[in-house]
């Protein structure tokens, strides 16, 4: 059976692995197949059936799939000190790869035995997925054109905006409102926050750190006026402390998509997925999971 | 580079770039050479503080009076002993909650390598004035010499020989760890190195010229301490 369906998978390279492995599942077992509409759950086959060549393959064979993530970041990927584990809204999105990858159920928890969570900054997405040492970045990662030509992106699946974190006594309203030489603002380094402020308020200067809790310390002491990033990750923020408030609305939009390295093909497993998680409820039950409090979870983007 | 298997050089060269053609590019160069020149005046100032702090303690702890001893003692144990990007930390974002001082980073920055670095001298100016022989000593305290002359003719110069190789080896490391200062947004040659990456993605590239950047005052420092030391050991031979 295994050796088969190997082989017609190999002959028919241009049918989306997802789409063939449906087919088959419903050819093989017709109590399944009768409710297109039912959230479809992955089975247990599809671990072995990606072509040899694929990279797919290469990951199962491996044993598990290996992502990057933000470790730092409330919400979409911070590590839990209770726990010792890295969790999230991006967590659980490559949890969900995971889980299509290796062929386990609903609700299965592929960590840690199928999925290896590491923690990376903003400035380590492309180069460790250049270097191969990671399989897929879920971490909070904007799509630019200019990091297209270096990597592979799925489709947004998050829509995030940049806005302004100040502290509750301060008269910003506005990104415009710092654009004068005596203000400073604080970003990461590598992020396209830090290219945004550059472009909304020329005149500002900029602190960077490595990740955004610094900055959230500098806004706290006194050291910038403004932190600014992708609101979703401000609003984590915001949760911790009281003090702070967030202006200026989006004054950005920021697609999130998942990065691969460029070509080999991954991205269309993934892309099959991403697809299959906005429609079938998943995406929504995540969003509501994490970003609940924010409010009821929008339309998936598109 | 020869044994670089063909992917690690398309990532290297990045989308269709030339090996170098990022940084030769003259408002980029501008940026790390900025960068350098933050490098070198941290890397300066703070080996002077260093070597000040690290002569007095030093010396405290081979002084024949305890207190002064524990002083130094409990200097150099807490600032060895714990990990520079911590102090970094410490001088940035904890003396505003703990002193209310807010420090801007460079100054942060001087502090914490300075008395860090500090911690390490103290030791090496210690063990040299304990490499003096006793005989040395009684021999100036026969001829009427105080304590204080003896140190300061007889121990020091001694001692100063001897300390030579080490604390180059110090000042080699902590021109290096200048480098730790990019994390509280001290503008050094990694801090703009890390800048130029993320807006390049140029990260082989970017990073041997940040390397390179080291190298050019490293090397120098290494060749001024082996003439320097040839030159104070010569009574030796």
């Amino acid at each position: 059976m295994r050796l088969s369906r190997r082989h017609v998978m190999r002959a028919s390279g241009a049918i989306p692995a997802a789409t063939l492995l449906a087919a088959c599942g419903a050819s093989q077992s017709t109590s399944q197949s009768s409710a297109p509409s039912s959230i479809p759950s992955p089975t247990t086959a599809s671990a072995t059936a990606f072509p040899a060549t694929s990279y797919m393959a290469k990951i199962v064979q491996r044993g598990k799939l290996i992502a990057g993530v933000k470790q730092d970041q409330p919400l979409f990927g911070l590590l839990n000190p209770r726990t010792n584990q890295i969790e999230g809204f991006d967590v659980d999105i490559v949890k969900e790869i995971a889980k299509a990858l290796f062929g386990l159920g609903a609700t299965a928890d592929p960590f840690p035995a199928k999925l290896e969570l590491r923690g990376i900054t903003s400035a380590q997405r492309i180069p460790l997925l250049q270097e191969g040492a990671i399989d897929i970045v879920a971490a909070t990662m904007t799509i630019t054109d200019e990091r297209k030509q270096q990597i592979d992106f799925s489709d947004v699946y998050y829509q995030a905006g940049q806005s302004l974190l100040v502290k509750k006594e301060s008269t910003v309203a506005k990104i415009q409102d710092l654009d004068k030489a005596s203000a400073t603002v604080c970003s990461a380094t590598g992020s396209t926050s830090e290219q945004n402020i550059t472009k909304f308020a020329p005149a500002a200067q900029k602190l960077l750190f490595a990740g955004y809790a610094e900055c959230v310390t500098a806004l706290q002491q006194g050291r910038v006026d403004a932190v600014s990033t992708d609101d979703i990750i401000l609003a984590g923020f915001l949760d911790q402390d009281p003090n702070l408030k967030m202006v200026g609305g989006q004054f950005t939009q920021e697609p999130y998509g998942l990065g691969m390295q460029k070509g080999n093909g991954f991205v269309e497993f993934v892309n099959s997925e991403v697809r299959k998680m906005k429609t079938d409820g998943r995406w929504k039950s995540i969003y509501t999971k994490w970003l609940g409090k924010i409010g009821p979870a929008p339309e998936p983007p598109k | 580079m020869l044994t670089a298997t063909p992917t690690t050089l398309a990532g290297a060269v990045g989308a269709g770039r030339a090996f170098g053609a990022v940084v030769t590019q003259p408002s980029n160069l501008q940026l790390l050479l900025q960068g350098l020149w933050v490098t070198i005046k941290l890397a300066a100032f703070s080996l002077i503080l260093a070597l000040a702090l690290g002569v007095v303690f030093g010396v405290l702890r081979t002084v024949p009076l305890r207190p002064l001893r524990a002083a130094g003692t409990a200097y150099v144990e807490f600032f060895r002993n714990t990990p520079l990007l911590v102090q970094m930390y410490y001088w940035y974002f904890g003396l505003p909650v703990l002193a209310g001082v807010t420090l801007p980073g460079f100054q942060a920055a001087f502090l914490a390598l300075g008395i860090y670095t500090g911690a390490f001298v103290a030791e090496v100016v210690r063990a040299g004035i304990l490499a003096v022989s006793p005989g040395h000593l009684e021999a100036a305290r026969s001829l009427g010499l105080s304590y204080l002359q003896t140190v300061r003719h007889v121990v020091l110069p001694q001692a100063f020989a001897t300390t030579v190789p080490p604390l180059g080896n110090l000042a080699i490391a902590m021109t290096k760890n200048t480098s730790v200062a990019s994390a509280i947004a001290v503008q050094d040659v990694m801090y703009n190195g890390n800048l130029l990456n993320s807006r390049t993605f140029a990260t082989y590239e970017v990073f041997a010229s940040v390397g390179l950047a080291y190298l050019s005052l490293t090397v120098p420092l290494s060749v001024l301490v082996n003439r320097l030391e040839r030159r104070l050991t010569r009574f030796r031979r």
